[in-house]
């Protein structure tokens, strides 16, 4: 099971125990001793005889909102009574697990909208590498007789800058911190593509003037 | 004309517009400079249309902090609603319990402060929390504090609604921005390739211009592309 959808599940099993009357330290302790690496903690401060409020810190301070919103209803618990706060929270429990639920399922749609952004990244690879290949064989193509430089090899380069730098964006925005996947595969398939359309690309151009 | 953002940051609008005009102006000099001759004619129309995005941008700042502002609130009337649920159960004052809840998002906090300083002064706690509640971007946070005023412990707590229409809001406008955003990051680079090849550009000074340009594009594409920050 995913760890913040567990923790929230042993708060929830600390708000019903509460709620029943239990103290809420005890059970602090009993629910979450088995919840690695914040729960055990907090049970391990509470056992050392640190107040409710430092011993669910790492908890508060965890990162994912939901657990840190059910701790701090927990930690409040001193200033108002367990029972009540534990009936509350049942309910707050549950829209919290629902909402990690969703954000699971979140996940699972952005690694498909990854992978959908590494495919564009290759086809713009493929598409960049042709149109920088062929591009100056077909632009030095001149019905008028007056021959035209290639430069094909002048613009693969900067077509590899211009392409990377798309596809870093992509990343960036698709991926966060993993970009440079997106930057690989682009440049992989562009090197590729360049090479196979080398021959191609070098063929020597023939003025067109008065061909039939 | 009265705008909910520029109000809620105490932002006076035609400030906002004069800081914006120069930001998209400044913008659009650096970009032109950048650009240098590489686009030929076609450079003005260019650092035109960029400096228009820039002060959209610039302009639109306070509504995409007000919407954020919106997403943490909805998200913390819940615990807020618990909180205030169980306090006034046990204190069974209104005014107590408006003292000892404690909000984690910084807005509703000073909303909070904002209703005990008045309470402590002594407004009536329906009047304070009606005052405050002006600073709450969040109707559901809102109604969860207003409800401390009102309504009895039992009937207190808020659901999530106000999270549930935001989170569908999110995915509608990724469902929009992305394939926008796709198709700038596909052609932006194609299409300079392309002009590069047809306009016979092979100077390397001329092609590091498009680079900027490309940048220049793309980066404006991710600012207006970039979603709006989902609850969950």
């Amino acid at each position: 099971m995913n760890s913040e959808l567990s923790r929230i599940l042993a708060l929830k099993k600390v708000l019903e125990s509460a709620s029943v009357g239990m103290g809420m330290a005890q059970s602090v302790v009993r629910e979450l001793s088995g919840i690695k690496p914040s729960g055990s903690e907090s049970a391990r401060r509470l056992l050392l005889g640190h107040p409710l409020a430092v011993a669910l810190r790492p908890l508060v301070e965890s990162g994912c909102e939901e657990v840190s919103m059910l701790a701090s209803l927990i930690v409040s618990a001193p200033r108002s009574s367990s029972a009540i706060i534990g009936r509350s929270g049942g309910i707050l429990a549950g829209t919290l697990e629902r909402w990690v639920r969703a954000k699971e399922s979140g996940k699972l749609q952005q690694k498909v909208l990854r992978f959908r952004s590494l495919v564009t990244c290759g086809v713009l690879g493929a598409v960049t590498a042709m149109v920088a290949s062929l591009g100056p064989l077909v632009g030095s193509l001149d019905f008028s007789g007056a021959s035209q430089p290639t430069g094909s090899a002048v613009l693969l380069y900067p077509s590899a800058g211009l392409k990377a730098i798309s596809s870093c964006m992509l990343g960036l925005f698709m991926s966060g911190r993993n970009f440079y996947l997106n930057v690989a595969v682009a440049l992989g398939v562009f090197a590729l593509v360049s090479t196979l359309a080398a021959p191609l690309a070098n063929i020597p151009t023939v003025s067109l003037w008065g061909v039939k | 004309m009265r705008f909910a953002s520029l109000e809620a940051f105490d932002i006076n609008i035609w400030r906002m517009v004069s800081l914006s005009l120069a930001s998209s102006a400044l913008v659009g000099i650096a970009v032109g400079l950048a650009l240098g001759d590489a686009l030929g004619q076609a450079k003005t129309a260019i650092v035109l249309m960029i400096s228009a995005v820039v002060f959209y941008i610039a302009v639109s700042s306070p509504r995409r902090l007000l919407d954020q502002q919106r997403v943490e609130q909805a998200r913390e009337s819940l615990l807020l609603s618990a909180s205030a649920q169980a306090c006034l159960t046990i204190t069974g004052s209104r005014s107590k319990t408006l003292m000892l809840i404690r909000p984690k998002e910084q807005a509703l906090r000073t909303a909070v402060k904002e209703a005990g300083r008045r309470i402590l002064l002594g407004t009536k706690v329906g009047a304070a929390v009606a005052a405050s509640s002006r600073l709450i971007a969040s109707y559901s946070a809102a109604v969860a504090l207003q409800n401390v005023a009102t309504s009895d412990a039992s009937e207190f707590m808020g659901g999530d609604e106000e999270s549930r229409g935001l989170a569908a809001a999110s995915e509608l406008s990724m469902e929009t921005k992305l394939p926008m955003f796709m198709t700038v990051c596909f052609f932006t680079p194609i299409m300079l390739v392309l002009y590069a090849v047809f306009s016979h550009t092979y100077q390397p000074e001329r092609l590091v211009e498009l680079g900027a340009l490309e940048f220049a594009v793309i980066d404006l594409g991710y600012y207006l592309s970039a979603a709006e920050r989902s609850p969950w």
